[in-house]
């Protein structure tokens, strides 16, 4: 079975959001939904030293995410419809818009924030992974429109090929990968903490509602 | 604690139609332990429209909860997956049987062996209406929630309102005679006692765990600290609840009984809303996923 995946690559996002409104621009999305979200995510302290000086570990990042179409999807486990369900051909996490009672399970399922219910259209709306420009040979939007080719999209095998060095998805503020394992590569950041030992915080909530 | 507001619907629902679901237990004590002429009998299937009601306006504001409550009929395509498909199931059944006795009682023709029977099969129904209710929010993204104190706190929030729902019942029935009845009376008590100690048992566990947890948006800490007045109003409304029911069963007077037994009911409805906001406000995620939004 063909799986679809994202990737990621930490060292080359400056967090510019170009992916995010690229998508909102293809979908024509309300200012309250965005199927990719870029979180910001940051901590650090000052410590003493034994000179007296005080050193600073601050440090920040940004991650780019959207729908991961993962193998054990937290959404799909919820839904009491079987509205949210993952397509057979290419392992994508599609909603069946006639299905859907707009119950919002899945929202508060899902540990990546992915799944929203539009009350207007009376569902769930998510990344479809661009379904239909993907079945026309393209790339996703996002993954075209980002200025540092920090995104890429394409079959498991083709991500892992493509970008050797980077791991399923298991950096902060990003949940553990055991719980849904996500289809996302990632080239971690040389600051990027490790989802089990994670100290900081998302620091744009608000951009990301 | 406000982004809770948006869960408001289903927070009525998780009130009301549990609370109203409660009463039934009282109310099967009620018909197997005492004997009662057919007037009295009556006016207490009359009154019983206070708990039938409290169950539909509960299910009434879950169906505004759902963006497409015309495609409802479809959840249940997730039976023994989809723990809200398992509480929409155990939901319908409950209120079949619950519509069935009552339409059946009205009608007259209910013979007493009959509804001995039945109204044991609403009351148990009921009660395992309010778990898988509890169980719905049982989801291992959601380590806050993902506990057994989820399911018995609604347990304890059928008992203690449903107690007080059925005391009003038989208030405004004219039986305060039957309240006194020492059965009753012992029976009333303990389901109240014992719904107040799982319902805010519950809760205070359940608070007690998330404050230990976090993840990279939320403290647990923190909201817990954000929901706590609104935990400490909702157990003084639940104690209140207690206090009103046992002077309306132990000291309270024709005239005043209507006014207590009242008093309790909408006292528990209130507390118990207080307590299944404060539920909401503690969802806490592995990940990222953010209330309200
Ligand atoms: S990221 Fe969320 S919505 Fe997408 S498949 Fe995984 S659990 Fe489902
Ligand atoms: S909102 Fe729709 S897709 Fe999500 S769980 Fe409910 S029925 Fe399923």
């Amino acid at each position: 079975m063909t799986q679809y995946a994202f990737y990621f690559n930490g060292k080359r996002c400056t967090g510019c959001k170009t992916c995010e409104l690229a998508c909102k621009d293809r979908y024509d999305l309300t200012p309250e939904i965005s199927y990719r979200k870029v979180f910001e995510y940051g901590g650090g302290d000052w410590t003493k030293d034994a000179d007296g000086f005080y050193v600073p570990d601050v440090f920040t990042y940004y991650v780019s995410v959207a729908c991961n179409h993962c193998d054990d999807p937290a959404c799909t486990k919820v839904c009491p419809t079987g509205a949210m369900h993952k397509d057979a051909d290419g392992g994508l996490v599609l909603v069946d818009a006639d299905r859907c009672i707009g119950c919002g399970y899945c929202h508060m399922a899902c540990p990546y924030n992915a799944p929203k219910v539009d009350r207007e259209k009376g569902h769930t709306v998510k990344c479809d992974g661009c379904a239909e420009r993907v079945a026309a040979g393209q790339k996703p939007i996002c993954v075209e429109a980002c200025p540092l080719r920090a995104l890429d999209f394409g079959t498991k095998e083709e991500m892992e090929q493509a970008h050797g060095d980077s791991q399923v998805a298991d950096i902060a503020p990003l949940p553990q990968k055991e719980y849904t394992h996500p289809n996302l590569y990632v080239d971690p950041c040389k600051h990027a903490q490790m989802a089990n030992e994670a100290t900081g915080k998302v620091a744009n909530i608000l951009e990301v509602m | 604690m406000a982004a809770a507001f948006a869960d408001l619907p289903l927070a009525l629902f998780s009130t009301l139609a549990p609370m109203g679901a409660g009463a039934f237990l009282i109310l099967a004590i009620l018909f197997s332990t005492t004997k009662l002429e057919d007037d009295g009998v009556a006016a207490i299937d009359k009154c019983t429209v206070i708990p039938v009601a409290l169950v539909i306006v509960g299910f009434i504001a879950a169906f505004f909860h759902l963006a497409s409550p015309f495609h409802a009929f479809a959840a249940f395509t997730g039976l023994g997956t989809s723990p809200l498909s398992n509480e929409v199931l155990m939901g319908c059944v409950f209120v079949a049987s619950m519509l069935v006795y009552w339409i059946w009682a009205m009608s007259g023709k209910m013979t007493l062996g009959v509804r001995k029977g039945l109204i044991w099969v609403v009351a148990v129904l009921g009660l395992a209406f309010a778990w898988f209710t509890g169980m719905a929010y049982m989801i291992d993204t959601i380590p806050s929630w993902n506990t057994l104190a989820g399911p018995v706190q609604i347990v304890g929030f059928a008992l203690v309102g449903g107690a007080a729902a059925a005391v009003l019942v038989l208030a405004l029935a004219k039986r305060a005679d039957v309240l006194k009845n020492a059965t009753l009376k012992t029976a009333v008590l303990a389901v109240l006692a014992v719904g107040i100690v799982l319902g805010v048992g519950g809760l205070i566990a359940q608070a007690a765990t998330t404050s230990a947890m976090g993840n990279a948006v939320f403290a647990g800490a923190d909201l817990v600290s954000g929901a706590m007045m609104v935990i400490v109003c909702g157990i003084i409304c639940l104690v209140g609840t207690g206090v009103c029911d046992v002077f309306a069963v132990r000291g309270a007077g024709a005239g005043t009984l209507v006014g207590v037994s009242f008093g309790a009911a909408v006292l528990a409805i209130v507390g118990i809303l207080l307590l299944r906001l404060a539920f909401y406000a503690m969802q806490l995620s592995v990940g990222l996923s953010i209330m309200g939004a």
